[in-house]
Formats: C-alpha cells, structure tokens, sequence
C-alpha cells in the first residue's frame, strides 16, 4: 500500500491550525526552558530553525531526497544522544535537545494531519518533560494555557483531518465552514480544557500517592549562582547583590520573637590563595541520624549537640560550659530554592537538620556533613524542604575575653596556616594592629576597628597593585580600602591568621522579610553575604562581621514594587507547599478537613476504607443508574423527555397507573393542574404522536423537546402546601 | 493485513454496545500509551504535576468520549433517495441530519455506511461540520446498489471523531425503508442495429387508427384515403381527414424469457431489456409493454408512467432463489 | 380484472393523501347527519362509522325500540348507499337473503335473481331469531363479499356492510348466535336507553324519527377510498406487542373460558387504524386500542360464568383485563 499523496489543499482553517501548532509547541517548550532544562544555545538553535521553518513556504510534498536526508540526521541525533547520555549522564539534557530538534524537524515537514499530530505528541512530551523538572509558579499558568490551545489544536487537525478523508471537496468546505463556527469550536475546545482542567485537580487532589521510585529525577544540578560550590572566586558576590528572586522562605517553627536578621550559614572555607577561596582540609565533621528524624551534628569530641527532653521531648542543645546563652536554639522550617548546589542554610552554628522528603522519592534524600561544619545534601532537583535547629546565641563579650589565647588544637591548624602569596606586608599589618591585645577576642577586636574605617561599596576598580599580580586583597588593605563584604570577610580572615587566629570565611545570606501574608520569612538572592567565624576553644566557632552594617542588608527596595513582590512570594510558597509538596499527610489533612475522614482511623487499612467504601457506591450507583434506564429504554430520546416530565410530575404527587397510556395521565393530571393544563394536554398527544407514530417524522421531536421545556419551566416543583 | 483486520474488528466487536461501536485510532492508541506511561511515571515517581497531567489526559479521553456520545446521540439521519436508483450505478441520496437538541450544536459528524455488515451498496460517506441546534441539513451524497429488486439502502451509522480524532464514535441507524433498485440499463442494444427490438419482441405491426382521435383537419397530398372523414367531407365539400394521438404509431411487447434471479445470465437479459424499453419508449412514438414467461406483465403503453412501470416490473420479475 | 386493480391502486395510493382530506370531511359529515336524527348517541355512532372504514360488520345488541334500526337506516342514507332491511324469521330461508335462480321460459338459460342482500347496507334485523342454516349463509356472505349460487358466484356490491341487531332478552324460540360467529363481527355494540334528556326532547319534538330522512353527504367511491386509506395508518411494533398482550391474557385470565381469537386480534387492530385515521392521526395510539377493547373483544369472550348476564360479565372481564396489562410507555 503507498501512502496516498499529500493533499494539497491548504484552507484558512489548516493556515489557523499551522499556527496553534506553533503556539502548542512553544508553550509546551516554554514549560521546560523557564526550568531551565534547555541549554540557551540549544533553545536559541531551535527557535531559529523554527522561525525559519515557519516564514519558508512549505513545499506541497518532501522530496525524497530531503526526507532521506532528514532521516539520516535524526538517526545520527539519535546516536548522538545516546553517546551523550551515556557518557556525559546529561540524560535530561540530552533528552530535550533531541525532542527540539524532533520538533524542528517536524516544522520543516507539517503539510499532513500526521505530522501536526505527532507535533502535538512532542508538545506533550515536552510538558510531561515540565511536569517533572518544572517546579516554577510559571508551569501551572502554562499548563492551562497549554490545555486550551492543544485542545484547539487538536480540534483544528481532527476537522482538517475528516475533510482529507472525505476527498479535496469535502476538505474545502470544512476549511471554510470550519472558520465560519470559529466561535463554536473555541467554545469546545474551552469546555474540554474545562473539563481536563478538573479532572487534573481531582486527580491530583485525590489520587492516592504511593510509589516505589523507580524513576529518579534527572539531575540538572549547575551552578548557577556563584558563590555556594566548592570554590568560590573572590568578587564573584557582587554581582548577585541586587537580584530580589527568593531563594528561601523560613517558617517558624514553636516561639521565635522577633529577630530582624541572622546570619545564614551555607558554605564555609579554609583556604585562601590567589583570591580563592577554598577547601583544603578533608576532614568532615560528624554527624549522628536521631532524634525525631533530625541529623544531629556532634561535637569535636563526637559528642551529640542535641538532646530530646525526656518527658516533653522538646529539643534542646546540650549547654556549653562558660557559654550562658549556648542552649538558646531556634527552630524553623525552610523551603530552599533549588540553587543548583548542595549545601543547606541554617541560622549561625547548625546543631541539627532534618530533610522533609515529599514522596518516596525524595526518601533517598540524604544530609550530609560537609567540610568546615557546611551541611550538604544529596538531592534530586528542585526545591527542599528542611527543618533546622540551630543555636543562636552569641557569647557575652566577657566570656569570649574569658578565653583568652588558648594553644590552637592540632586538628584545627588549618585554619590558621598562613596563606602563601601574600605579601609581607600583609602580616606586618596584622601584626601591628594586634600589637597590644593580649586575649584572642581583643585580637579580633583590633581588627574590627581598623576595618571598620573602610567604606562599602559594589563598585569596584582594580588597583594597579591588583592589576600588577598582587592578591586583590592586598590592594582592598592598602589601596581603595572600599570593597564589599567578601573583601571585609576575607581581610579579616587573612589579617586574624597571620595574628594567629583561627578563622574561616563563611558564603551564606543575611538577615531575610518577613511575608505577613503567606507568614514567613522570604530570604532573597540579594541578601547573599560572606562573613568570617572565629574558634573560640571551648565556646566553638562564633560569627564576626567585619562588614559595615550599611553594607550587610540590600534593603526592602529591592523590588520594584514590594507589595506585588510580596503577594507573588505568598504564592509561591503556597504552590510549593501545597502543590509541589503535596503528599500522603497532606491529602489526609485535606480529606480530614473536608471532612471525607475520621481522624482517629490511622491503620493502613482504615485509612482507605471509608475511600475505598466510597469508590464502591459509586460504581454502585452508577451500575444502578446504568440499569434502570436501560429497563425503562430511555435509548429513546423522546421517552427520555417523557420520563423527565414523569418524574416532575411524580414530585408533585401524579404517577400513571400500569395502564395508563401518556396521553390519558396528562389528560387526568391537567385536571389537577389547571395551570400548565394546555401545555401537559398537548405535551402528551405530541408524545404518543412521537413514540407510537412512524419512525423518521423527526421534527416533531425538537417541538417535543420545546414543549417539554416549556412545561417543566412552569409546572410548580414541590407540592404547594394547601 | 487480514490479522489486523481481525484484530481490529475484534476490538470493535468489544467495544459495542447499545447500538454503539467505538473504534480506537492510531492516535487514539498512542494518546493511551501516553497516558498510561505518565500514569506510570506518576505513580512510581510520585511527582504531583506528574499526577495533574496524567488526570488531564486521562480526563481528556473521558471528556472525548462523553462529548462524542453527545454528538452520535443528538443526531438522527435519515438516507432518501433523490431520484430513480438503477443497479451498479451511483445514484443521488440525499440525507438529512437533524440535531434534536434544541440547544446545544452537533459538531463533526458523518453519516457512513456500518461497515461491520456486509450489506448490499455503498453509500459515500457525508460529513458536517456543525448542525445548529435544533436545526435540519440536508447533504447529498451518491449510492451504488450492486442489484436490482427491493433492497434496503446499505445500514448506515451516525459517526464522528469528535473532538480529537483519537476514537471513532459511531451510532447504528434504524433500517430505512426498503428502496427499488431498477435494473441496470444496457445501453449497447441500442446502437445494435436500426431494429434493436426485433429480436426481443414482436414485430411491430401498423394500425392505421389507434390512440384518441384528436381533430379533423383538411386532406394533404399524401394522406391515407382511409383516414378521409366521410361525413365532414360530404358536409363542407372538402376531404378532411382524422387525426389522432401519436401514441398508438407502433407497439412493441418485449418478451423477456423466464429465469432465476441472481442468474448473471438472466441478469443480463433484464438489463438489455430494460435498456431497449428506455430507448424504445425515448423515441416516444412508441408503445412498450412486457411480457414475461408468456404473461403480459405490463400492457402497452407510453409515456413516464409507463417506464416507471416498466422498470419497476422488470426490477422485480424473477423467481428468488431459495 | 388484473388491469382494473393495476389502474386503481395506484391511483387511490397516489391521489391519497391529496383526496384524504375530502374524505374525511365527508365522513365527519355522516357522523352529524346521523346524529342529527339519533340523538344522544354520538358514541355508537362513531363507533359504527369506525367499523364501516374498518371494513367490519356491527352487531348491535339491545331491546326493541332504542333505535337499532333507524341508526342502521341513518347511516345508510348519509353514505348514499342502497339500503335493505331484512326481518329476520324463524322462517327465513337463505335463499331469502341470497336470491335464486330462475329458469325463464323461452330463454334457454337460468337468470340469477339476487336477493336483499345485494345492497350497500344490509339491515339484519332480530338476526337470532332465523335458523342457524339461515344465519350461517348471512355470515359466509359477510365473510367473503361474494355469493355462491348453483356454482356460479355473484360479487356482493363495495361497500359493504351488515348491521345485525339481536334481541337479548328474548330467549324463546330464538337461536343465539354461537359465539364462534359472533367473531365475523368487528363489534358488539348496545345502544342503550337515551338520556333522560334526550328522550323528553324527543317525546316533545314533532318529526318522527321512523320517517325522518337523512341526506346523503357523501359516496360509495368516499367510503371505499377512507377503507384503503385507514389500511395505511401505522401501527407501532410496540402497540401490536401490547395488543398482543391483551389478547394473550384474555386466553389465560382464569374468569375466560375461551379468549380472543388472532381474527379478533386483527379486528381490534383494525378498528384502531379506522378509528386513528377518522381522528387524523397518522398512527394508532394507546387509546385507540383501550377504548376499542370492549365494543371489539367482548362478544368474542366467553366469561366462566353462571350468570344470565354473560354479555354483561365478557364486557368487565375485557374492562378488567385492559387495566391490569401494562402498556408500552
């Protein structure tokens, strides 16, 4: 059999259906390049081709060679994505390159319903593509854009495509009837996305969610926003300090007061060189799993930090000695942003965090303990949820002096090696400006004060010390003594090692907004910080910010208009908490809510029955239903408007006896019913005329239709009292 | 092939019910593997939008089938021929849809032949785009009947792919009224020979005055003497002669041998009979009557009745076969 | 003959629906020229005209002097058809009803001479009173439409009708027709007393009603073309199932000691179709059927009863029956 030549034809309504397809296909690829799964150049190819394939005029039919020439490449594509995949584990990225360029393809050859329909198949693909990877606000709006202009679409290629079937002259009148009842079909295609729509939200909603996690996610881990990997390059920060998105949102968890701004810990480094910052020690510190599914951090003496109240189970971190205010904790829930790095933010000094999986995917989601007290994840993509609690409580002036200049253990030497590349310059500073302290706090206080003689600011010139080889922090010392908070943080940092103090830079974000609407704290991208901790023996590490105040918060400006900024942040979180995050306990609590479920029933079973009981009545019913009207035959339509008047009538107190013929009980009842008595009189004599009458007198019907309308518009619906 | 033909009708066999048959397309299988695969990555992965777009495609398939339902249940057809039917040849039928909602519109339907039954014909299919509510339209479209006799046109079903082309929907019609199918007209025995009917019939013979007297004009050289109306003549003082209707010129009975129907043999001797009885009567001077096994089964006669006749005698003679 | 019924049937089929009209007017117009003279009575009357396009025979069943006769007459006279009365006799001979042949003298031939039977409208008066012998050749004329005499047969003249009154009350030296007779008829029908009113407007008015004489309003040619035409009325697969039914359950009901016939099946239709088409209906309805059921199938029921009032307890049983079956909704 050869397939039959492509038609020609080419109507108003194929030019429309031409570019719903393109509109189908762009939002469905919208859905994954706003999750930002599409390489730009990849997307930018793409978009070219397709503009490309769309403005060319489409040849009527493929020449062979060029539909060789097609196949050839896709298999080649194939080949090479696989190759990729395989090699370079980017299966995700892989994945969508060759599904654009299956799209593309298919742009370039668009002439048959065929190929419109597997254009709708790549666009759904693309979306399931989203679905996954998309945890964005964004994908629910282009979901419902994308059911509508599908189901237009569909629609559109579903007409071309009877019009192909029945031959060119058909194919011509559809086209243009097609356009005529544009309206209607919008109106179809509305209703139908209405109806997906809902089904989507009750499923979603009601869909019992159990699993077993075959498929992981596809990692799509990139560093986007420097500053959090393992190396972080010295200025990298500034560009980041006015960019308002959210990256977090904090939710307290039990008494909080009011606390404006921590300090927000995420990566931390030892090693400085060249304007580098970055790991050198190996060594992890501990971390214990327990207490209520919180990983507990241990101490240097592998000790636990956290301990459970025996009989309330509150927690509560084990007190430090000579530390009064070391047991104050803080305890918050936090959705993260996926910043495509592993580390966790936690306020000032972690004690312990617990990941909230949402579904069994993300079981496999495992806390680890990363160089230099940094807490890191092993995550799929996407958002996290996590509990932390961490103490807060900063130590007393007076019982850091009480430290004094303790020997540095040898464990902790790294942090105060001095850096190689420096100039001598550099410790001599240091050296003159701790010349009269004597505790380690007096030390850093010394410091503190010379830096705090230097201006903040983002806009920064290199010197030409920097520009001659020198370390940049060299030239922030010396020369323009204005810098940013990582200059701050990595000065201090040098300066306290070459006095002997151990200390380390810390990369995290300070201070966050509170949200009065969706309650939380938002913590945005511009609020990112870098600060310096400094080993205090038995106190452990405390925070030192050598940055300016002025300096340490982008402000509340950082909106364009705070107020949208804030109902769009409330959004967010709602649609990651309750959308992205829903799951077993929340759909419990909605049905409980909804009352759908007794609270007290929590075995496996018990839990399902009432659904399952439910689910059961249901397909009773409906099995009932099925079956009485195909008892009374209401196959018919003219008998289905008769029982509808019967059963009107019934409500209000008149059924016909076994052998009562239709139109002798409206006669009897238009006795009883003088109101609607001409319009019951003639509904039952048009009925019997219908029913009893030779099939194919079919215009009656609408006027019994009418009729019947009419009628039950205005018989009484319930008996009047008399 | 014929596996898949099999197969196909044996899914369609399990989908049909009530008088309704629903055929799952290409696309429409590919919709479903979709959906079950999603529904699949759903479950086992437990992402919610995963979920929500899985209820939607599958909401999809059932707000497919319910729109479908709509449309097959709120339309009645019905086939009418338009003019005379003649075996093995496309004949016009017209078929009216009607949309007995009086509301809601019909989109997208057609109106095929049931192609589960083997009947007798092929009526091309007719397709709409969209009857209004309440609202008649009325199509034409073209039918062969391979036989002549009295034949039911071929079952039609009210079908639409309504709204995505994924399922056909399609809705069994009640049987229409048997329509006659005349038979095939042979139109070779015309050109035959200057007289195709001899061997088919008498031979016509002359009469001088047969059919209705019509008027009496004056005699013109050439006249028949005997046709000379004698008391006018002799009353006016000139020959004036009778005139009559045309009709009665010549006369011919076809004799058409007896056979079984369904004989191709027979068959043909039906259509070449019927052929010689249209061209006869076209010349119009012509009376034409059938004889059929020795009985007279349409006395002589003229004009479009009496085709009519003619082909409807000859659209049934035959014995059945058993 | 062949050619007549080619001729005609196509004519009457084509013309109907044009000419359908016509009759009907014609017909409506018998209805009130007879109502016009019996009064009161409008029931029987369109019940009798409803046998008359169903091609059926009445038998009216009652007392002297309510007016079987003049109702007969009446509607004879609207139709314009010839009309005999024959009193039945203990005497009557069928060649009384039939007529003979006769050997003229100096022709060399018999000549049938035919009896009151050949007439449009036959009133058969007191029919149970004559000798089964006598009632059996009325009936087989009834039947066929033709009369055999000396092996030659004589068609009966279109329309044609038998009107059989019949005495219940008397019972002495009469021959009740057997019941499987009974069936040739399409209906029983009892008159009744006239309303009180009725009667005392009659009493008071001055024609006598014997006498009066009833214009004819319409043809032979009309009635036989309405008796073509209501063969056309449709009938619903369904309401012949529930007819069905009724008749089924006058064979089983326990108060029947023999039920309704397929003859008296088909008769019930009949009158249904006749009825639908004088009430301009194109198809039978359910009240066509349930109002029919008494004047059509209760004569062809016999009631297991011991009462004297058999025809009386036949009429509750059909009445019973009908409203016990359930009909097609």
């Amino acid at each position: 059999m050869s397939t039959p030549p492509s038609l020609g034809f080419s109507g108003p309504l194929q030019r429309m259906r031409d570019r719903l397809s393109l509109l189908q296909i762009g939002i469905a690829t919208a859905t994954v390049a706003l999750a930002d799964a599409v390489r730009p150049w990849s997307l930018a190819t793409a978009l070219l081709l397709a503009i490309w394939a769309f403005v060319r005029p489409l040849p009527t039919v493929l020449s062979p060679a060029a539909e060789r020439a097609w196949t050839w490449g896709i298999a080649a594509a194939l080949l090479a994505t696989i190759a990729r995949a395989v090699t370079t584990a980017e299966l995700l990225d892989a994945g969508i390159d060759f599904l654009l360029l299956l799209v593309v393809q298919r742009l370039f050859n668009r002439q048959r319903t065929r190929e419109h329909m597997q254009l709708l198949l790549l666009g759904s693909l693309l979306v399931v593509a989203g679905a996954v990877i998309n945890a964005g606000l964004n994908y629910p709006l282009l979901f419902a854009a994308y059911l509508v202009v599908a189901t237009m679409t569909l629609l559109l290629n579903h007409l071309v495509a009877e019009g192909e079937r029945l031959g060119i002259r058909t194919a011509a009148t559809v086209s243009r009837e097609g356009m005529r009842v544009r309206p209607v079909l919008w109106r179809a295609a509305f209703t139908v996305a209405g109806i997906a729509g809902i089904g989507a939200i009750v499923t979603f909603v009601a869909f019992p969610r159990w699993g077993v996690g075959f498929f992981l996610r596809g990692g799509i881990a990139r560093d986007q926003q420097s500053g959090f990997s393992s190396q972080v390059e010295l200025g990298s920060f500034g560009r980041i300090k006015t960019d308002a998105t959210v990256v977090m949102r904090i939710e307290p968890v039990g008494e909080w007061g009011t606390r404006p701004a921590w300090h927000l810990r995420g990566s931390s480094f030892d090693h400085y060189s060249r304007g580098r910052w970055s790991h050198a020690e190996d060594r992890a510190s501990q971390l214990a799993l327990g207490l209520g599914g919180f990983t507990v951090r241990r101490d240097r003496h592998n000790r636990p930090e956290l301990a459970a109240t025996p009989r309330s189970g509150e927690l509560r971190a084990i007190p430090r000695p000579g530390f009064a205010d070391s047991s104050d904790t803080l305890r918050a829930t936090v959705i993260l942003e996926d910043l495509g790095v592993d580390v966790l933010f936690v306020a000032s000094e972690p004690v312990a965090v617990r990941v909230t999986p949402r579904g069994p995917i993300e079981r496999f989601t495992q806390v680890q303990a990363g160089k230099s007290d940094e807490i890191r994840v092993v995550k799929p993509p996407g958002p996290i949820r996590y509990d932390f609690v961490s103490r807060v409580g900063m130590p007393s002036q007076e019982e850091l002096r009480a430290v004094g200049d303790p020997e540095v253990p040898a464990d902790l030497v790294a942090y105060t090696r001095r850096l190689e590349g420096l100039s001598p310059e550099v410790g001599a500073l240091a050296l003159e400006l701790t010349a009269g302290a004597t505790t380690r706090y007096d030390k850093v206080a010394a410091l503190l004060a010379h830096l705090s003689t230097f201006s903040y600011t983002l806009d920064l010139q290199p010197t030409q010390r920097v520009l001659d080889g020198a370390d940049p922090v060299e030239g922030f010392l010396f020369d323009s003594k204005a810098g940013h908070c990582e200059y701050f943080a990595t000065a201090l940092a040098v300066l306290g090692r070459q006095a002997g103090v151990p200390t380390r830079l810390v990369n995290g974000y300070y201070g966050a907004h509170w949200n009065p609407l969706g309650e939380f704290y938002a913590v945005r991208q511009a609020d990112a910080h870098s600060w310096v901790e400094v080993y205090f023996d038995r106190l452990g590490w405390v925070t030192v910010d050598p940055t300016p105040p002025a300096g340490r918060v982008a402000g509340d400006d950082a909106g364009i208009w705070p107020a949208a900024g804030q109902v769009i942040d409330a959004i967010r979180n709602a649609y990651l908490a309750w959308i992205i995050d829903y799951d077993l306990g929340k759909q419990l609590t909605l049905f409980e809510n909804l009352g759908l479920r007794d609270r007290t029933s929590t075995s496996g079973l018990g839990r399902w029955r009432r659904v399952l009981i439910g689910i059961a009545i249901v397909i009773a019913v409906g099995f009932a239903a099925t079956r009485i009207r195909r008892r009374r035959g209401a196959a018919r339509p003219e008998v289905a408007i008769y029982q509808r008047v019967l059963a009107r009538l019934a409500r209000l107190g008149h059924t016909p006896t076994a052998s009562e013929s239709p139109r002798r009980f409206c006669a009897r009842v238009c006795a009883a019913e003088p109101s609607v008595a001409d319009a019951l009189a003639d509904f039952g004599a048009r009925y019997e005329e219908i029913r009893f009458g030779r099939p194919g007198s079919i215009t009656s019907l609408v006027a019994l239709r009418g009729c019947a309308a009419a009628l039950l518009a205005t018989l009484p619906r319930r008996r009047r009292r008399p | 092939m014929a596996g898949q033909r099999r197969k196909r009708t044996f899914i369609r066999r399990a989908l049909t019910a009530r008088g309704r048959s629903l055929e799952i397309t290409r696309a429409g299988w590919l919709f479903i593997l979709l959906t079950l695969a999603v529904g699949f990555a759903a479950i086992n992965s437990g992402s919610n939008l995963l979920h929500a777009v899985f209820g939607a495609q599958m909401a999809l398939i059932i707000g497919s089938g319910i729109l479908s339902e709509a449309m097959v249940r709120r339309t009645v057809a019905h086939r009418r021929p338009a003019g005379d039917i003649y075996a093995g040849e496309a004949a016009v039928v017209r078929v009216e849809l009607q949309n007995l909602d009086p509301r809601a519109d019909v989109l997208s339907v057609s109106v095929e032949d049931d192609d589960r039954i083997d009947g007798a014909g092929a009526c091309a299919p007719v397709f709409t785009v969209r009857i209004p509510g309440g609202a008649q339209v009325e199509l034409p479209t073209t039918v062969i009947m391979p036989a002549r006799g009295r034949h039911a046109l071929p079952r039609a079903v009210v079908a639409t792919r309504f709204p995505f082309g994924l399922f056909v929907k399609r809705r069994e019609l009640p049987v229409e009224a048997p329509v006659l199918v005349y038979p095939a007209i042979a139109t070779s025995a015309a050109a035959e020979g200057d007289d195709p009917h001899a061997e088919l019939g008498e031979a016509p013979r002359r009469r001088a005055r047969v059919g209705e007297f019509f008027a009496l004009r004056e005699y013109r050289e050439g006249d028949d003497l005997r046709r000379i109306h004698w008391p006018a003549a002799a009353r006016l003082g000139r020959p004036f002669v009778r005139e009559h209707v045309a009709e009665g010129d010549r006369e011919v009975i076809l004799d058409l041998a007896p056979g079984r129907s369904g004989d191709p043999q027979f068959e043909e001797a039906v259509s070449r009979c019927a052929g010689a009885a249209i061209a006869t009567l076209g010349g119009g001077s012509t009376a034409v009557g059938l004889r059929y096994g020795g009985v007279l089964r349409v006395p002589p006669g003229s004009g479009t009745e009496q085709r009519r006749r003619l082909l409807e005698a000859l659209a049934t003679v035959g014995e059945v076969p058993r | 003959m062949n050619s007549i019924v080619s001729a005609v049937r196509p004519g009457l089929r084509t013309t109907g629906q044009a000419a359908t009209s016509d009759e009907r007017a014609g017909l409506a117009d018998v209805a009130a020229a007879i109502a016009h003279v019996v009064r009161g009575k409008n029931e029987i009357i369109s019940l009798s005209l409803v046998a008359l396009v169903a091609r059926g025979h009445l038998l009216i069943e009652d007392i002297p002097g309510v007016g079987k006769s003049t109702l007969a007459r009446c509607l004879a006279q609207a139709v314009g058809g010839e009309f005999r009365r024959i009193q039945f006799t203990s005497d009557l001979l069928p060649a009384d009803l039939v007529g003979v042949s006769v050997l003229r003298p100096g022709f060399e031939r018999s000549e049938f001479r035919p009896g009151p039977l050949f007439a449009n409208f036959v009133l058969a008066d007191e029919i149970n009173r004559a000798p089964p012998r006598t009632q059996s050749a009325l009936l087989e004329a009834m039947g066929e439409q033709t009369i055999s005499v000396d092996g030659i047969s004589h068609a009966l003249p279109s329309p044609f009708m038998v009107i059989a009154t019949q005495n219940p009350t008397e019972h002495h030296g009469t021959y009740p027709l057997p019941e499987s007779q009974r069936d040739r008829f399409i209906m029983r029908l009892s008159m009744g007393y006239a309303a009180a009113d009725v009667e005392a407007a009659l009493l008071a008015g001055d024609g006598d009603r014997e006498t009066s004489v009833v214009q004819a309003v319409t043809t032979a040619e009309i009635v036989l073309a309405a008796q073509t035409l209501a063969e056309g009325v449709f009938v619903h697969p369904d309401l012949a199932s529930y007819a069905q039914r009724v008749v089924q359950e006058t064979r089983q009901h326990p108060g029947v000691r023999l039920g309704v016939s397929t003859r008296g099946a088909l008769a019930w239709i009949r009158a249904a179709r006749a009825r639908a088409w004088l009430e301009r209906r194109p198809s039978i309805s359910i009240d066509d059927l349930q109002d029919l059921a008494v004047p059509v199938l209760a004569h062809r029921v016999i009631a297991a009863t011991n009462l004297d009032d058999a025809v009386a307890v036949a009429a509750d049983r059909v009445r019973e029956i009908v409203a016990l079956t359930a009909v097609p909704r």
